[in-house]
């Protein structure tokens, strides 16, 4: 089998909680053997629930995850070979540095193979198997996250391995605990990889962040876990001890060579430790890829302006390998479509400062930073802002010229070109009700050469119409969709909360969402910060309909 | 005119509180209880003490009662105040307050309603003194054990208890090495609830038992009541000894919460 090395595989995975909010949906992901894994997005994204799941802390509403290929969905965490360090480092403050280190290493059976006096292995039915499995059948007719069919499919599945369990006897084993002095060594062990070996006497709370830090990771790594799990293990630390912090886990990680999965919002935390880092959004993937390729090659704007410092613009394609945006023809090494609306994304190192008429474009300078290896600039050209990093100097004001060479363009597929309604209906009223709210729109719209008569639309052949429940799609484009400041005016519509927000040269692109969940995208030049609760406004003549059934259907 | 008051100032009223309330009349237990009724120094009420197999018996007695009240309080108590306050339920404020509320009636009345139930459900306490002392005993207590039991509870390390999980513990060991260790200031608080009261309690025996069953409490007031102030006095110093001891035994575990919480966080 190919995926042999694959330590921990998820499938499908979704986590719906009760109330109904998916966290997690529909994840596919693997882990190779020795690998340094991040988790990376904003809160909320669902990163720290999909680390639960593997943990055991949780439990996947659908799909499997494997652990070297076998399914361990529902296992609790003590019987996980995985081991987590947790934000807080939830230490036990009864228990010493050393007894905190030890517990795992206490509460550890060791399976030793029975035999009887001849040599020969002691068969017996394994009862643990046949109780898990009957756990397992009991979780699956009590999910209600699975339809039917699949439901079948797994019980079938469980009923034939539950049979072959009570039937077949296999090698039987006694356990036995550590004894004292083999505790004594690991934990030694432990704490002088952990640089702890004086501390071991000391109680907890006596102990500073770092230090707790530390002794969070030993008492992970005591247990020799298959899979270190680390739950934002640096955010409680200070700058610099952070910054200490991630070279060491990354050397640990080597030395140790268990596999690491790390959950973090600090994207250059992520990118610094990292082999593989997974973007993560709303609970589903935005990009699985190298830290290099993420950073060079973003897939979405998210991603793009999450992970470093981003000029994010939008684009025209004007020809084959030709991009259009700051109000000049620039050549890329990305194919689109030509016509197509996109969104390219440009690193302020990458853009290249000379004299003025020298580069491909003119600008002004308008602020300068100096950040000790560099100075930032932000610089005018027309409306849009560029941020440009250099290490050259220039003064605020003063015109420069920049280049921006085709490698440097990253050219992506627009995440939202328009706001599609697809749930919409009309009132009785001849009002268009999106996400329950009555917007007025233009209904003439949906009959050629139609007229208004009596709440009733009549067309050129004198046919009436009666839309009222009709089901239609509507569609704002995202410039017509106008956020309103005060939530209690008659022109705030409807009231949400921003949720994203993309800087993108001289305008934003937010995210309102509604308390229905509904999205809608639009366009400001003003700032607003996320979690703001702003109205909506959409103009009559902006709200496009289109008729789910035939026009006929609504004939009278 | 400007007008402040400053620390000292304010400290005042607290100051002659204390002195009329607490100092003066600790200063008159401890006057009794070392002189005669002439007002001579003398040791005669601690020499009867300690010779009275009456009062020693007495005493005995009491501490019993406290320590087995406070084990069956706690008993019970724990697993409620643990599914209080681990249960999502909107009704859980409504459940504690429905174990609290008793607390608001007069303890007097409370205890006379309880007798009435008692004897209506033929548990009289002249044929049963023992039984019907303990059931109000509990139900007078219980009430201070969930209090403090259930707010330690709430404020449980739920990432604590995940993590004894994930290194190996079962449903069980969950329990005892991280859960229970993590409520012990909460129990030690709830265990200083009821066992000084329950020791001191008065009403509760005299009226449950019908005079039957004589706490140390009772006999206080027996003897002051009698103006027998020097042997009751006396009796009174016994009392705030054991307040003092059992506070000095529990302290550590006290001040060892507030060190592990603050580190915390």
């Amino acid at each position: 089998m190919d995926n042999k090395n694959y330590i921990i595989e998820l499938k499908n995975v979704s986590k719906i909680y009760e109330d109904g909010t998916i966290a997690v949906d529909n994840f596919n992901f693997y882990v190779r053997k020795g690998e340094f894994v991040t988790f990376l997005g904003p809160s909320g994204c669902g990163k720290s629930t999909t680390l639960r799941m593997i943990a055991g802390f949780e439990f996947p509403s659908k799909g499997e995850i494997l652990l070297n290929g076998k399914d361990i969905s529902n296992l609790p965490p003590n019987k996980r070979p995985i081991n987590m360090v947790f934000q807080r480092y939830a230490l036990f403050p009864h228990l010493d540095v050393y007894d905190n280190i030890a517990f795992g290493l206490k509460l550890k059976k060791i399976a030793i193979p029975l035999k009887d006096k001849e040599g020969k292995p002691v068969l017996k039915i394994n009862k643990n198997k046949v109780k898990n499995l009957k756990r397992e059948i009991y979780l699956t007719k009590k999910n209600k996250h699975l339809n039917e069919e699949e439901k079948e499919t797994k019980l079938n599945e469980y009923n034939l391995a539950l049979e072959k369990a009570k039937t077949t006897p296999e090698q039987a084993y006694k356990y036995k605990k550590l004894s004292d002095r083999e505790i004594d060594e690991k934990v030694a062990r432990a704490l002088k990889i952990v640089d702890l070996e004086a501390l071991e006497d000391r109680d907890i709370s006596t102990l500073s962040g770092g230090q707790q830090q530390r002794v969070a990771i030993a008492r992970a790594i005591v247990n020799e876990p298959e899979i270190l799990l680390l739950d934002e293990p640096l955010g409680a630390l200070d700058l610099k001890m952070r910054k200490d912090m991630q070279i060491e886990l990354k050397e640990m990680h080597t030395k140790l060579g268990i596999t690491f999965i790390y959950v973090t919002h600090d994207q250059e935390e992520a990118l610094t430790m990292s082999d593989t880092v997974v973007v993560m959004k709303d609970g589903l993937i935005q990009q699985i890829g190298k830290p290099k390729e993420i950073y060079d090659e973003p897939k979405n704007a998210f991603v793009a302006d999450f992970i470093g410092e981003s000029n994010i613009y939008n684009a025209t394609m004007i020809k084959k390998m030709s991009v259009r945006f700051l109000d000049h023809n620039f050549d890329c090494l990305d194919d689109f479509p030509v016509n197509e609306k996109v969104d390219v994304v440009i690193r302020p190192e990458d853009i290249i400062i000379k004299n003025e008429n020298e580069g491909m474009i003119n600008c002004k300078i308008t602020t300068k930073i100096f950040k000790g290896v560099n100075y930032q600039y932000i610089a005018l050209v027309g409306k849009n802002e560029v941020m440009i990093k250099s290490t050259k100097e220039y003064d605020v004001g003063q015109t420069v010229g920049l280049d921006i060479y085709p490698d440097s363009i990253q050219i992506m597929k627009k995440d939202f070109t328009t706001n599609i309604y697809t749930d919409a209906w009309i009132n009785k009223n001849n009002q268009v009700c999106i996400d329950d709210v009555p917007f007025d729109c233009d209904i003439l719209q949906l009959v050629e050469g139609g007229k208004e008569e009596d709440g009733y639309i009549v067309d050129k052949k004198g046919k009436k119409y009666d839309f009222n429940d009709a089901d239609v799609v509507a569609e704002v484009g995202l410039d017509k969709i106008e956020i309103v400041d005060d939530i209690e005016s008659e022109n705030s519509q409807i009231v949400g909360e921003i949720v994203d927000s993309v800087y993108k040269g001289d305008h934003y692109q937010y995210i309102v969402r509604t308390e229905n969940e509904e999205d809608f995208v639009c366009l400001s030049s003003y700032t607003y910060n996320l979690n703001d609760k702003v109205g909506i406004h959409i103009n009559k003549n902006d709200i496009k309909l289109r008729l789910k059934k035939e026009v006929s259907n609504y004939e009278i | 005119m400007k007008f402040s008051l400053q620390r000292k100032q304010l400290c005042i009223p607290y100051f002659i509180f204390l002195i009329l309330f607490v100092v003066i009349p600790i200063l008159f237990i401890l006057f009794y209880a070392f002189t005669d009724s002439a007002g001579n120094f003398s040791l005669y009420s601690l020499i009867a003490f300690f010779t009275s197999t009456n009062k020693i018996n007495v005493l005995i007695q009491s501490l019993l009662f406290s320590v087995i009240n406070t084990i069956i309080c706690l008993l019970v108590g724990y697993p409620i105040a643990y599914i209080l306050a681990s249960s999502k339920a909107k009704f859980n404020y409504v459940v504690v307050m429905l174990f609290v509320m008793p607390m608001w009636i007069n303890f007097v009345l409370r205890t006379g309603a309880t007798r009435d139930v008692l004897t209506w459900i033929g548990l009289n306490g002249g044929q049963h003194p023992y039984i019907a002392t303990f059931i109000g005993l509990f139900y007078n207590y219980l009430p201070f054990v969930i209090l403090p039991l259930y707010s330690t509870m709430l404020k449980l390390d739920k990432a604590q208890i995940e993590a004894a999980s994930d290194l190996g513990c079962n449903r069980f060991q969950v329990f005892t090495k991280s859960i229970f260790p993590q409520t012990i200031p909460g129990v030690v608080s709830a265990a200083q609830m009821v066992f000084m009261p329950t020791m001191s309690s008065y009403v509760i025996p005299e009226t449950l038992s019908e005079g039957k069953i004589i706490l140390f409490g009772n006999s206080i007031y027996l003897g002051f009541s009698n103006n027998q102030w020097n042997s009751a006095s006396f009796m009174a110093i016994i009392m705030l000894a054991i307040v003092c001891i059992s506070m000095l035994v529990t302290r550590n575990y006290t001040e060892k919460d507030q060190e592990g919480g603050s580190s915390r966080w």
